[in-house]
Parts: C-alpha cells; sequence; structure tokens
C-alpha cells in the first residue's frame, strides 16, 4: 500500500515536471511577467539624467494606456530583450536602439500597414535627414501608448491627437532645442500666410500638408517635409484635388456611424470641405447661365406686355 | 365657364409641392455651401449642411415615392412623347413661345387627360424628372454615403467628381425651376392659374379650345 501511494504522488510530479520543462524548452524562453517590469516603471517618477545632454529621462510607463495599446499582449522582455530581466540593469544595453521594423517589416501578418514603404518614406523624412539617428519611431510613436485608429473618434479628436504628436517638439523650446541645432520659430509666425489659421489647426492634420501630395491613400505617408516643400496650394483641398477629401470623406463615416448611428451620421455629415463643389469654369459659367436666363425671361415677359399693350391699341 | 378636368390626383400634388419646397431650400442652403464665406454667409454653413443632408434624404424618399405614385397611376405614360411627328410638333411649339405668344395667338396644345403637357414640356420634363434628378440623387447619395464612392475616377479621388457633378446638375435643374416657374404663369388666362390648378388639381376647359383641338385633329 505504501509503494502504490508513493506512485500516486511521484507520478503525477513526474509529469508535472517533464511538462514544464518540455514546454520551457521547446517553445520561448519563460518571459518575466509584465507586473514584474511595472513594479518600477509603474511609478512616474522613476527618471534619470541623461549624463550627454542633461536632459531627464522618464522611464514611467502608464500601464492603463498601455493595456489598451496595440502591443498590450506584448511582454516587455520581448522588445526589451537580453539583459533586461536582471536588475538592475546593464547600463550599456539602456542605449541600445529598438527598431518597430525589427517586428514589423516583411511580415505578411502587417503586409497591410506598408511598413516597407513607411520605412523607406521615413528615410527621406526631413526630421531623418536633419536628426539622423537623434530621431526613430519612437520619437513621435511611443510604443507603450500607440493605437492604431480604428476610426472612433470624432474627426476634431483625431486631428487633436494627431497634431499633439508634432507640437510635443514643435510647441516647445526646451524639445526642439534637445533634438535641433536649428533656430526655433514660432508655429503662428511660420503659418502667419494661411488664412483663418484657428479653423485649419483644428480640422487639418499638420501632416496632411507636411507630405507629398500622392494618389496612393494606402497608408500614411512618413515622408515629413519641411515648410520650403509643404503644401501650400489652396485649391489641393479645396477643389482640385481630391485625394485628401477622399481620405477624410471616408474616415469620418467611419467614425460618423459608430458615434451618432447610422441616420444621426447622415444628417450630421460633417466632412464637407468647402469649395469640393467648386470649379473655376463651372462657376462662371453657370452665373453667365443665370443671368442670361434672367435676362431672357425679362425681355420675354416684357415682350409680352408690349404685345398686348399694342392689341389693346389696335382693338 | 368651360368644363373642367381632373388632371392632377392628389398624391401628385403632394409631390410636387414637397418636391418644390424641398429644392427651394436645397438651392439656398446648397449656395451658401457652395459660395461658403464665414464673414457673411447666406445662411451659417453648419446649418445649411445639416439642411441640405436632411432636405437631400427627403427629396430622395419623395422621389421614390413619386416614381411608384407614377408607375401605379400609368402617369408616367404622360412623359413619352409619340417619336411620330414629334420634331414638326416641337417647332410649332418653340415658334408659339418664341413668335405667336407675343401677337396674341392661342396656345397650339391644350391640356387634355391624355396629354396634361405639350411636347417641349414632354421632353423637358422627361429628362428632367427620368434622368438629371436621378443623376442629383445618386451624386447627393454619393456625398452622402462616401465609402460606397468610387475609390478613384481618372486618377483622382472619387469624391470630388461626384461633388462637381452634383453642383453642375443642382445648377442646371435650378435654372429648370425658374424657367418653370416663368412658363407656368403663361399658360392660364391669368397669371397663377396654373398655380391654382396645381394646389385644386382641376384644369378648366374653355369652349374655344374644344374647338381648336377638333379643327387641329381634323386637319392632322
Amino acid at each position: 500500500m505504501k509503494i502504490l501511494k508513493f506512485f500516486n504522488v511521484i507520478i503525477p510530479l513526474i509529469f508535472f515536471f517533464t511538462g514544464i520543462f518540455s514546454a520551457y524548452s521547446e517553445n520561448e524562453p519563460t518571459l518575466p511577467d509584465n507586473t514584474y517590469c511595472l513594479r518600477c516603471h509603474g511609478m512616474k517618477t522613476l527618471s534619470y539624467i541623461e549624463e550627454s545632454t542633461g536632459v531627464i529621462k522618464n522611464l514611467f510607463v502608464d500601464s492603463i494606456k498601455f493595456n489598451h495599446s496595440n502591443h498590450q499582449k506584448l511582454k516587455c522582455a520581448v522588445c526589451h530583450d537580453k539583459g533586461f530581466d536582471i536588475y538592475p540593469h546593464n547600463f550599456s544595453l539602456e542605449t541600445k536602439k529598438l527598431q518597430c521594423t525589427k517586428c514589423h517589416k516583411d511580415d505578411p501578418k502587417f503586409d497591410k500597414f506598408h511598413f516597407n514603404e513607411v520605412e523607406k518614406e521615413f528615410y527621406n523624412s526631413v526630421h531623418y535627414k536633419n536628426l539622423k539617428d537623434k530621431f526613430d519611431c519612437y520619437s513621435c510613436h511611443d510604443p507603450h501608448k500607440f493605437e492604431i485608429s480604428q476610426g472612433n473618434k470624432s474627426i476634431e479628436d483625431a486631428i487633436k491627437t494627431d497634431n499633439e504628436i508634432c507640437l510635443k517638439c514643435h510647441k516647445s523650446t526646451l524639445a526642439f532645442s534637445n533634438l535641433s541645432d536649428k533656430k526655433y520659430i514660432d508655429l503662428e509666425i511660420a503659418h502667419s500666410w494661411l488664412p483663418n489659421l484657428e479653423i485649419h489647426w483644428k480640422t487639418v492634420m499638420c501632416i496632411d500638408c507636411h507630405t507629398p501630395t500622392t494618389n496612393d491613400i494606402s497608408h500614411q505617408s512618413h515622408e515629413i517635409v519641411g515648410a520650403d516643400k509643404a503644401e501650400k496650394n489652396c485649391v489641393s483641398c479645396h477643389s482640385t484635388n481630391s485625394i485628401l477629401m477622399t481620405k477624410l470623406y471616408k474616415y469620418q463615416t467611419k467614425q460618423s456611424n459608430q458615434k451618432n448611428g447610422f441616420i444621426n451620421s447622415r444628417a450630421l455629415n460633417e466632412a464637407y470641405t468647402i469649395g469640393m463643389t467648386r470649379n473655376i469654369y463651372l462657376d462662371k459659367l453657370s452665373i453667365l447661365i443665370a443671368v442670361l436666363t434672367l435676362a431672357g425671361i425679362f425681355i420675354h415677359a416684357f415682350g409680352i406686355w408690349i404685345g398686348k399693350k399694342a392689341r389693346q391699341k389696335n382693338k | 365657364m368651360g368644363k373642367k378636368i381632373y388632371i392632377y390626383p392628389l398624391w401628385l400634388r403632394i409631390w410636387h409641392w414637397s418636391n418644390a419646397l424641398a429644392f427651394l431650400l436645397l438651392i439656398v442652403s446648397g449656395i451658401s455651401l457652395h459660395y461658403a464665406n464665414i464673414n457673411s454667409p447666406l445662411i451659417p454653413f453648419n446649418t445649411a449642411r445639416i439642411i441640405h443632408n436632411i432636405t437631400g434624404v427627403f427629396l430622395s424618399i419623395i422621389y421614390i415615392g413619386y416614381l411608384i405614385g407614377n408607375f401605379i397611376s400609368g402617369n408616367w405614360r404622360q412623359y413619352f412623347p409619340v417619336f411620330k411627328g414629334l420634331l414638326k410638333r416641337l417647332i410649332i411649339q418653340t415658334r408659339f413661345y418664341i413668335y405667336g405668344i407675343f401677337k396674341g395667338e392661342p396656345h397650339p396644345y391644350h391640356v387634355s387627360e391624355e396629354q396634361k403637357f405639350n411636347p417641349l414640356q414632354q421632353i423637358t420634363y422627361l429628362s428632367v424628372v427620368y434622368f438629371f434628378m436621378i443623376l442629383l440623387i445618386v451624386s447627393g447619395l454619393f456625398l452622402l454615403f462616401p465609402a460606397i464612392a468610387p475609390h478613384k475616377i481618372f486618377n483622382m479621388g472619387g469624391i470630388w467628381p461626384m461633388a462637381v457633378l452634383h453642383a453642375a446638375v443642382a445648377f442646371f435643374l435650378s435654372i429648370f425651376m425658374v424657367a418653370h416657374i416663368y412658363l407656368a404663369t403663361l399658360s392660364g388666362k391669368i397669371w397663377w392659374e396654373d398655380f391654382k390648378n396645381m394646389v385644386t388639381g382641376w384644369h378648366e376647359i374653355e369652349d374655344n379650345e374644344h374647338e381648336q383641338d377638333n379643327n387641329q385633329n381634323n386637319n392632322k
């Protein structure tokens, strides 16, 4: 009986441990749970001063935002691999550059995001050309918060969120000077040529004008251009080139259906771009036809009146 | 006092005046959107946008009702002219509008239960109701449901050609409306007679109209 009891205990234990070891050895190595990392990185004040620049680097990761981000299912150590699981981390690891495209490029699962094109565009962008390695994907996209647009925000909110990425550096002299040696230019002065500036900032994304206008709307171009090459032609949006309007309209429908319901979305459709129905030739022609029609009616009515008078006189 | 004939049934009159009201609202709000100006708006942009969207959907729904009513009642036949001798009838009607009307000549074609429209009206209404109205509604619906609009037309985004088409057709129909109202003032003895007919549904035929029609039929 004692031998039986022994086997009753030892055999399940053997299965249990062999199961663990085989799982450990066959697949990925067991990575530490995110809560382990967030014990320190979940503290808002966790930061250090970068010796070379003197800038305070905050190492806080907002677990709520992370759990809503596209990377929510990833363990920290998937990206922060080799050595980050040991505390204290080796300092040399902390300066190691991570690349989005390491995971996202050449994977058919991510084809729809066009990462190959995005990478090429990034290398042609004014940011990379001027700042080289000081600027990378993470300068704009925080991987701990990044959430791809689901079209569930109002247009104004979506534009605001997107523009805040640019304004993080372009509206802060400190953040700007940390990255660039160029002279900081106030945005209002730089955009003083633009009529109704406030309305444009609320309804247009910076990148709508600061990327080359192409017919490809499959993805958002990452070839950010400077003021010299940015779109300054009003009619690119307000009339002739409908690519921007097409993008805006299709986004708007998706979000509006979700927010307002189908019927209200039709009534409150807010994506009309002033001038989209306009065409200089049609406008001139329509005014000419309208004037001719009214003149024709007036002359015709006058003719009838004259005829009537003449007939009455003859009688 | 002549004979009265009932030529505009209730459903047709309801559609006609609802359509007229919707058109007026669409024209005013459409002009406000087309020539949008923040400093001096005809109607404020956001109000015009909502009026235009709601009225546009209303116009589309009553147009479908009109098509159904037309089909059931057989009213659709009024719009399709007999091709034999059509050119001659068109010339006669045009001559009347550009010459005979000034001389006080009688209308060459009179209203009857079988034929409410003169040849020019037939051709114009046929193209307006069965072609331009459809173009206007379809292009408008593409702007309201942009996701179903063509992605690209001639390498341009699909929305803009729809918007320009919508504006061009709307302009043409606005001109039609002005001409339609003017010509309606000419068709009766008094300028408002045809407007009254469109309210009551009844059209009064003068005795001499019977005689003229009989003479015309004998001369054919």
